[in-house]
């Protein structure tokens, strides 16, 4: 045999790396180096170099990043290779293999990456308004961020250009607009619409469109399209935050509970309408249920209320029970709630010294009120003034103290805009919009060195996605935050505050892929049954789901299997559950010994963002599990290889097709694992139900007992064979597979939850890292909050 | 004067700074005239987001007397102008929907997590040509993503209001609203300025110069400069007026055709007046019932048909639809003529999807429609999907069209054979 490099990097230390570059380590390991000579050089080697790899000649790993060994080492852990057809390698080995791999990548060192990235277009918003304390929408101004290794927070996906840098430029344009109050508000005061007493809902039911009748005093709706129920006396008249009230009654539900969807904004033509709220419908027409929520509104906006009626009744079809409805009988808006004038904003920002003043200017037009003037901010001592905010403003938006030094510059520019006769507001617009442009402020993690600052921020980066509170940098200044306890009573403080929910909505948004929610939507024919309020609904459950486990500190296990699920009446009944009454409260539910629910699998969101609305596909559901429940993200496929064509007119399956496909070899090796984790799911539909057989729209039997346009198709064949665990006849079988894999399935979740907190790229090089996250929480029962103390405490978390 | 609400506020934010795109100030020919003379060179790249069904776009047989299929029937008129080519792919470009990142770019793996992006043609031409027109070049789309990206891989945030575009390309301010976007943009260079400064000493603290993420915040803060001082220049010369009202946006986004139209309208406005010569534009399609008679199903679910001859139908009353307003407009530029020829000619489009057929999300096989420009035309340019050429090669082609002198871009290597400049 000769020697070659490759080989010898497992041999000779004069061949260098794989086994010697750390000092110390033992040299040479000749029963690595004949792992590859017998299982891998035939195919890659100097006779064949199959996908272009050659291992014979292959130096070992020049870095940590070293792509082609990291390639390796996944497609030797994921069993990917050697091929399905050659001898299997005894596990023991691979897995010896696979750590001295590791172990060389980690070794190789190599320059690791910055964690410094710029913040992503949520962090922004959260952050600018955290700063100013205003509520401007901010992201829908910038562009959207990509995604690298799932997360829209990583930085290599933070990339940098032109027309960003402009729409910083707007952005902070825009939210200084909002620090300052223009018009003082008018007293708080109750606008009051009696639906009976509009002319439109009058003539509405008059003509009875869409059904609409009146009932007592009330305005009946029963669709959540026209007309729509009006209620203007009822709109606010000046922009501000304003308490609704609107009182309804289910009318003929039949033993339905009636739900009320209310969206808030322009009463017709363009604009977005923001989702207030959905609500359980009760009461009687004497004694109606008063809802209640609390909202920013604009003048003229209307409170727009939509009836989600489930089970659906179609009036042509379902003629044997009566129409139900909502009664709506008023709407009430209380407000302007917030008062202040100056705004608090404004007072933070500029301070509440006796020379800063609102003073007035043009007159405005406004409908309801005369002689009203717009204010803008005035200064007695403009330069002392400007110096001062701008000064005071520096160290919180950089989320450090600074030297006096390095505010020069910014108030250097904001002097000059007043020596060039500029106002002062205007002056200080610009020194503020500098500060916000400036790389201290959009760059995390910009500092060389981790010091208890660039702790204290990367702990709200990762738990609210923003900028510390005072506490936070009130511990980094007394140099407390390098003591483990502080920081995780810091941790446990932060996750018990609101803004908390952000790493809710954001690490679930991206890690099971909540945000895709809404990019299919479900057939009609095939799925009658899928209506807004299942939808809003799954998110509801997977959401409450998760903060449970979290607040509770239950094993991440519970992500695979679960005795419990997070349910409303809606996902109940969807589920085949009993017992859940109303839609508006998500509540934990035992789950009973018969139930195939529980886990993240089988949660109808996570069901329907892997499908695409009308089928199913074993691929890409499988392709999910791995990625986000094994961590063993597949890798594309081949070149020229025809996709499976989904054929939903009854006569062919998916999996059939899939059968040949996995026939053919270059498929075979990653498809083995692939398919069998899709297979399971195929016992739920795109819309998260059991089944048992597949709809079609063509060939089947005629369904009984059910009004429906769809047919009994094929059986489902959920039976597989999970490479390493075995065959498995069922989704319930599959799923105590997954159980059984308790490290990996603790790995992939620790692998996304330091990606999320670091903000940079994971990979196979931090494999010590990752298993030490691991081997704390399973000191803890694996529970979610052990591992993301874990996470604050890994190595990882506290690199430059 | 009326109240402005936060909302009106923010959607008119991107005009109050709606700076053109410009990079250079290098003296330019027509500098604000909407009349260009001579040889000017355009290009548009348009995507269907949801794909086109190729059954009824490719014909059978290739060459010049293929015989029109039910896509091309409304093309028909124009059979001289455009070349329909079937069997081109992006070489290594996968990832179903995912795929539409990379239609103009042809980087490859665009559904992997580690993708990253890289330029599109048309900003790799906007950096060569962009300085020519008050808007280097245009993103627009019908929804909510855009075509085109930077040399850094980003996004460039669409543009799909029209009543925006229309502001942007048409409307001068008034007198106030001017002296404000001169003090926007006069803050906006000292800023810049600063932020240069600072950006330097940052650079210095973490001490490694070749930082990407500083190497690009340092190339976007000079950029925007650039820009902005082009834009001071911009803003002191009239924008060219169009006989036409500023139009309204359509809200109601089941009226694919109204905003297609729309759209359509304003690009053809835009390269009349030479506003810009480099346009991208991502067309309707997603999930909601189309306004159309016989359609009374999701768009992109009648695009995952599974093979319900039903389904297809509609989609196939969807897509022809599409085609009309596409042959309309191509129609419009052939009757418009500058110097001595049509706007048609002085314009290399390309439509099509990164979608070869969107029911099994399959990225091969793409339909392409390449119409107008210098090239010789009518006919049914057919590859063999085994072992077509790189799509990009059509760009390379497109390049060269427009004067830029490349023999390469992104995985093409040439120019595609079959296509005959003229």
């Amino acid at each position: 045999m000769t020697l070659r490099p490759f080989i010898a990097a497992f041999l000779a230390p004069a061949a260098l790396a794989l086994a010697v570059s750390a000092p110390g380590a033992p040299v040479g390991d000749p029963a690595i180096a004949a792992f590859f000579e017998s299982h891998c050089v035939k195919c890659h080697g100097p006779d064949k170099q199959k996908g272009d790899l050659r291992l014979d000649t292959l130096a070992a790993p020049a870095s940590r990043d070293d792509e082609a060994w990291l390639a390796i080492l996944d497609v030797l852990e994921a069993g990917d290779m050697p091929p399905i057809k050659e001898p299997r390698p005894e596990p023991a080995k691979v897995a010896h293999a696979v750590a001295a791999v590791g172990e060389a990548l980690a070794a190789a060192g190599g320059e690791r990456g910055l964690a410094l990235r710029r913040m992503n277009r949520v962090e922004y918003e959260n952050t600018v308004q955290d700063l100013l304390g205003i509520d401007t929408p901010l992201a829908e101004l910038l562009p959207e961020d990509s995604s690298v290794q799932g997360f829209d927070n990583v930085a290599d996906g933070l990339g940098l250009s032109a027309i960003l840098m402009e729409r910083y430029l707007e952005a902070a344009d825009a939210a200084f607009d909002g620090v300052i109050r223009r018009i003082k508000p008018l007293p708080p005061e109750a606008r009051r619409a009696l639906a009976m007493e509009q002319k439109e809902n009058i003539a509405s039911v008059k003509e009875n469109k869409g059904g609409t009748i009146q009932v007592a005093d009330s305005f009946v709706k029963f669709t959540p399209g026209w007309p729509p129920a009006r209620l203007d006396p009822a709109h606010p008249i000046e922009d501000g935050m304003y308490r609704c009230r609107v009182a309804v009654w289910p009318h003929d539900p039949s033993d339905r509970t009636l739900v009320i969807a209310a969206y808030v904004g322009p009463l017709f033509g363009p604009g977005k309408r923001d989702f207030a709220g959905m609500f359980d419908v009760t009461g009687t027409p004497e004694k109606p249920r008063v809802i209640e929520f609390t909202v920013r509104m604009e003048a003229e906006e209307a409170i727009h209320l939509e009836p989600w009626v489930f089970p659906e009744h179609i009036t042509w079809r379902d003629k044997d029970e009566p129409r139900p409805g909502i009664g709506i009988a008023w709407a009430e808006t209380y407000g302007p709630l917030d008062q202040d004038f100056p705004s608090k904003a404004q007072r933070r920002l500029f301070g509440e010294g006796e020379s800063i003043r609102l003073v007035e200017g043009n007159p405005i037009w406004m409908r309801h009120r005369k002689g009203v003037k717009e204010h803008f901010v005035e200064s007695d001592a403009p330069r002392e003034d400007a110096e001062r905010i701008i000064r005071e403003f520096l160290p919180r938006a950089f989320r450090r103290p600074i030297d006096p030094e390095e505010a020069e510059p910014f108030v250097r520019l904001t002097l000059e805009r007043l020596d060039e006769g500029r106002t002062f507001e205007q002056a200080v617009r610009a020194g503020v919009t500098a500060v916000l442009c400036a790389p201290q402020f959009l760059l995390v993690n910009r500092d060389p060195e981790v010091d208890a600052y660039t702790v204290a921020s990367r702990l709200s980066y990762f738990l609210w996605s923003s900028m510390p509170d005072g506490e936070l940098l009130d511990l980094a200044a007394q140099g407390k935050l390098g003591d483990p306890q502080v920081r995780h009573a810091q941790v446990e403080r932060m996750l018990r505050d609101p803004k908390a929910e952000r790493f809710v909505v954001n690490f679930t948004g991206q890690w099971l892929d909540l945000r895709q929610i809404e990019f299919t939507t479900p057939d009609k024919k095939l799925f009658p049954e899928f209506d807004k309020l299942l939808q809003e609904s799954m998110l509801g459950e997977t959401r409450g789901f998760f903060r449970h486990i979290l607040e509770n500190d239950l094993s991440v296990m519970n992500f695979v299997d679960s005795d419990f699920a997070c349910l409303n009446e809606r996902l109940a009944d969807h589920y085949g559950i009993g017992g859940v009454k109303g839609h508006e409260e998500f509540r934990i539910v035992k789950l009973p010994g018969d139930s195939i629910r529980g886990g993240v699998l089988t949660q109808a969101s996570v069901l329907k963002v892997t499908a695409n609305g009308t089928n199913t596909s074993p691929v890409l559901r499988g392709v999910w599990v791995l990625d986000n429940l094994l961590g063993q993200p597949a890798p594309p496929p081949p070149p020229g290889v025809p996709a499976v064509e989904p054929d939903i007119r009854g006569a062919t399956t998916l999996r059939e097709q899939l059968d040949k496909h996995r026939n053919v070899e270059s498929c075979a090796r990653c498809h083995v694992r692939i398919d069998p984790p899709g297979f399971a799911l195929e016992s739920f539909n795109p819309i998260g139900g059991f089944r048992e057989w597949y709809r079609s729209l063509g060939e089947g039997k005629k369904v009984e007992g059910a009004k429906v346009n769809y047919r009994q198709g094929r059986d489902v064949d959920p039976t597989g064979d999970l490479p390493g665990s075995g065959a498995f006849a069922s989704f319930a079988e599959f799923r105590q597979q997954l159980m059984g894999r308790e490290d990996q399935v603790a790995r992939a979740i620790a692998t996304k939850l330091l990606i999320y907190a670091t903000g940079r790229r994971i990979t196979a090089a931090d494999r010590p890292a990752i298993e030490a996250v691991v081997a704390k929480a399973k000191a803890d029962h694996l529970g979610l909050r052990a591992m993301i103390h874990a996470v604050t405490d890994s190595e990882l978390f506290y690199l430059p | 004067m009326t109240s402005p609400t936060r909302r009106t506020f923010l959607r008119q934010a991107g005009v109050a700074l709606g700076l053109p795109l410009l990079n250079s100030l290098a003296p330019r020919r027509g500098f604000g005239q909407g009349e260009p003379s001579g040889d000017v060179r355009r290009l548009l790249a348009i995507c269907a987001p949801l794909g086109i069904h190729t059954p009824y776009l490719f014909p059978e047989k290739a060459g010049r007397d293929y015989a029109a299929t039910p896509y091309l029937e409304p093309l028909q008129p124009l059979r001289d102008k455009f070349t329909v080519i079937s069997g081109l792919m992006h070489p290594d470009v996968d990832g179903g929907h995912s795929a539409e990142m990379s239609y103009l770019t042809g980087a490859a793996h665009p559904g992997q997590p580690s993708f990253r992006n890289s330029i599109s043609l048309d900003q790799f031409a906007a950096e060569r040509i962009g300085h020519l027109t008050r808007v280097p070049s245009l993103a627009l789309s019908a929804n909510d993503t855009s075509l085109s990206y930077t040399r850094a891989g980003v996004r460039l945030p669409p543009e799909n209001r029209p009543s925006r575009l229309f502001a942007k390309l048409f409307l001068d301010g008034t007198e106030a609203e001017k002296a404000k976007q001169m003090r926007r943009i006069k803050d906006g260079q000292s800023i810049m300025d600063l932020v240069r400064d600072q950006t330097k000493k940052v650079e210095k603290s973490v001490g490694r110069e070749d930082h990407q993420t500083l190497d690009q915040y340092f190339t976007s803060v000079r950029e925007l400069e650039q820009r902005l001082a082009a834009a001071e220049k911009w803003a002191q010369t009239p924008k060219p007026q169009v006989e036409r009202k500023p139009p309204d946006d359509i809200e109601d986004r089941a009226d694919f055709v109204g905003r297609m139209e729309l759209m359509y309208e304003l690009i053809f406005l835009a390269i009349q007046t030479d506003s810009t010569r480099l346009i991208t534009f991502c067309g309707a399609g997603g999930n909601y019932v189309p306004t159309l008679q016989g359609v009374d199903e999701d768009w992109h679910n009648l695009s995952h048909h599974g093979k319900d001859p039903g389904k297809i139908e509609k989609l196939a009353l969807i897509e022809k639809e599409e085609m009309r307003l596409f042959a309309k407009f191509l129609g419009r530029l052939n009757d418009a003529k500058e110097g001595g020829n049509s706007l048609l000619d002085q314009t290399a489009i390309m439509m099509g999807s990164n979608l070869g057929n969107a029911s099994s999300h399959n990225n091969s096989n793409l339909p392409i429609i390449a119409a107008g420009g210098r090239f010789q035309h009518g006919q049914h340019l057919a590859f063999d999907p085994a072992k077509p050429p790189p799509l990009c090669n059509l760009f390379v082609s497109y390049l060269q069209h427009l004067g830029v002198e490349a023999g390469e871009f992104s995985s093409g290597r040439s120019t595609l054979s079959g296509l005959a400049a003229s």
